[in-house]
């Protein structure tokens, strides 16, 4: 199962992939999380520090370009297989094209064993080419979005499933499901639900605010390892849950910014 | 048998990389090192425009052109510069320029890739200028994001205009500055321009941009005029600012009349330019002069030529090749025209430009590549600008450039006598 997760910069998404990474790792899969983004925050969680050694980074330094598995893939949580593609400082370079080059190394390497359950974390918003490639080139076939009611994260959703639509011919890459990371905005998960409706999907999970979360980051855990048996850590069980046994991958149908509006005020009382 | 050409090359639109024109801009600028913020493959067209400019001025007889050949310096960018950016690569570069080959001043042309991923190559520049005290060029053009070579030439062009030159000096009386390039100093189209303006007691003090040493540069605000090496394509419109900018900045009046080409070209040039200098005398004891020398070469070309049969070939865009030039000439000579052809290299919409440049200066029929065939055959000659795979054919291969002056008329009617006399049946190419 090769899984992506996108999404709107800072709603959640790496969060919610490291909590789902640590669930499939109990339920005895073999996990594999790929961190898109040069933050290198992605695998934070599961390794209990930022990721030093990252793809392109080891890629850089090598002189001759060279790299092999053992300096790219890291241990975290459980077992599971951590693998930062890095990329270049703020407002320098292409991270686009560094994700391109980070995950044709990472095929070439041939690190990921077969029988993994992959999970790619991928930057923000669908912003240029590289970071279509996940989708494009058919690294992952299903893709989760993960989005609160809040406007400008369901129109980065929107666009990213316009990204989903415009690749739907051409391989296997299928929405699915909107995965609702609440914000506490007023008829949220209502709104997420016909939102995700309208898109020809559904809405997959929809994870409660908790102050438990935060205290799981400050810690650099997963919820899963600091509170195994809080409520929320069992939200994300059941998403992973729902994410295996989910059989409705579909073609979205984005909606046109004045029918996002339109949908939005109709909740926002 | 049907005209089968050795190469075609059919263009939609003009379409160039800007790194060989900042390149050229200062290629022979004493004092000058250019750095492509590329990868290396990028600088292989500027050093084969250089190794093939230096070839063709060997075979054509010039003497070894220029003492100075700016060196050409790649950052060479890699994969990793295009993810991580590649602003310390260019440090270090200019850097290592700074400290091997010291030069008088920098300038930096800009890769695609470098458009692409945004290195900020302004602020490095503004810091290593700083840092080495040495002025150091950027420019705004990124390779072919930008589509042309002339937006690299005149860029630079104008920057070495805002940035080196000064105002105040004396003017130099009848001193003139070249402007534009066309084969540099001694080539035969400033060699031309050079001999004509001498009836005018002109002196040439230099070519500007690509030949004009940094300790040379305040000579150019001295000129008394400056006369652009131009024609009718894009690199005119680029001098001609060139010019209009020399005019309003330094008081010097430029004289931007189009190519003295042809026999017709010519006239018009000298008179032009002798209206404007107020010296028509000069201008018609040129042109006399010029006409007499042409003449005596028709006596003999028309002698020589008699019974010949000429066919043309033409498949060049009308924007890189004019034909009146080609059809004043084989009027001059009295040959016998079989007809031109136009090859299939045209996009319908230039095609039909060019059947009209050819039918406001001539009535000879106009073929098709397929209808041409016979023609060709039954020709003795065939002028064409692009080479026929016919390996008996006589061919004269048309020149991009137009051949200048009187001086150039009469190099092509005599390569035009010595392929239709090649011995026995041969065939054979002589490059016009």
């Amino acid at each position: 199962m090769k899984i992506a997760f996108y999404g709107k910069g800072g709603i959640g998404k790496s969060t919610t992939a490291a909590n789902v990474s640590a669930a499939f790792s109990q339920k005895g899969h073999k996990v594999c999380q790929i961190g898109c983004d040069p933050k290198n925050d992605s695998t934070r969680l599961l390794l209990g520090h930022i990721c030093k050694q990252t793809v392109l980074d080891t890629v850089r330094d090598s002189e001759d370009g060279e790299v092999t598995a053992e300096q790219i893939v890291h241990e975290g949580f459980n077992g599971i297989k951590c693998v930062e593609a890095g990329g270049p400082e703020p407002g320098v370079g292409c991270a686009g094209r560094g994700i391109i080059v980070a995950l044709e190394k990472l095929n070439a390497l041939n690190v990921i064993p077969e029988d993994s359950l992959v999970l790619y974390d991928v930057l923000g918003d669908v912003v240029c080419g590289g970071f279509a490639v996940p989708i494009r080139e058919g690294y992952a076939t299903d893709i989760y979005i993960v989005s609160s009611g809040e406007l400008m994260s369901l129109y980065a959703a929107n666009n990213i499933a316009k990204g989903i639509c415009r690749f739907a011919g051409r391989g296997k890459a299928r929405l699915g499901g909107i995965i609702g990371n609440s914000r506490n905005t007023v008829n949220e998960e209502k709104l997420l639900k016909e939102f995700a409706a309208r898109l020809n999907t559904n809405l997959i999970a929809f994870i409660p605010r908790d102050i438990i979360v935060n205290q799981a980051e400050n810690k650099r855990q997963t919820v899963i390892e600091f509170a195994p048996t809080s409520n929320q850590a069992e939200v994300y069980r059941r998403l992973a849950e729902d994410i295996e046994n989910s059989q409705k991958l579909t073609v979205p149908t984005p909606m046109t910014f004045e029918e996002l509006e339109e949908l939005i005020s109709k909740y926002a009382d | 048998m049907p005209i089968k050409t050795k190469r075609f090359i059919i263009k939609k639109r003009s379409c160039s990389c800007s790194m060989p024109g900042v390149w050229r801009a200062v290629g022979y600028s004493k004092g000058a090192v250019v750095v492509f913020h590329s990868p290396k493959a990028c600088a292989h067209v500027a050093h084969t425009m250089d190794i093939n400019a230096h070839f063709r001025g060997i075979a054509r007889g010039e003497r070894e052109p220029y003492g100075y050949t700016a060196p050409l310096i790649s950052t060479m960018l890699t994969e990793k510069h295009s993810i991580f950016g590649g602003a310390k690569q260019l440090e270090n570069c200019l850097d290592f320029v700074v400290k091997r080959y010291k030069p008088q001043y920098i300038v930096i042309a800009n890769s695609c890739v470098v458009g692409v991923i945004g290195d900020d190559v302004a602020a490095v520049a503004a810091g290593a200028e700083e840092k080495h005290n040495l002025p150091i060029i950027t420019l705004p053009c990124y390779g072919f994001l930008d589509g042309e070579y002339y937006a690299g030439y005149y860029g630079v062009a104008e920057a070495l205009v805002e940035r080196f030159l000064v105002g105040g000096l004396p003017k130099v009386q009848d001193s003139v500055i070249l402007l534009g390039d066309n084969g540099g100093p001694n080539g035969e189209y400033a060699v031309e321009v050079k001999r004509l303006l001498a009836y005018f007691d002109l002196q040439v003090i230099g070519q500007f941009p690509g030949y004009v040493a940094y300790d040379d540069m305040n000579q150019v605000t001295t000129a008394a005029l400056s006369v652009v090496l131009g024609g009718r394509t894009q690199a005119n419109d680029s001098l001609l600012k060139i010019a209009k900018k020399l005019e309003e900045k330094f008081a010097i009046p430029y004289y931007g009349g189009v190519y003295p080409l042809g026999w017709q070209g010519t006239r018009e040039w000298l008179a032009d330019l002798g209206r404007k200098l107020h010296k028509e005398e000069s201008a018609q004891k040129a042109i006399a002069e010029q006409k007499e020398r042409l003449e005596r070469v028709l006596v003999d070309a028309k002698e020589k030529l008699r019974g010949k049969k000429v066919a043309v070939c033409i498949g060049r865009q009308l924007e890189y090749f004019r034909p009146e030039w080609v059809m004043e000439i084989l009027k001059l000579i009295e040959i016998n025209q079989l007809g031109i052809v136009l090859l299939d290299s045209y996009m319908p919409k230039d095609r039909a430009s060019m059947e009209q440049a050819i039918k406001s200066c001539t009535n000879i029929n106009i073929f098709n590549q397929l209808e041409g065939a016979k023609v060709v055959e039954a020709a003795d000659i065939i002028l064409t600008t692009h080479e026929l795979e016919a390996y008996n054919a006589r061919q004269l291969f048309l020149p991009m450039l137009p051949t200048v002056g009187v001086t150039g008329m009469i190099k092509l009617i005599k390569n035009i006598i010595k392929i239709a006399y090649r011995h026995g049946d041969k065939g054979g190419i002589v490059y016009g």
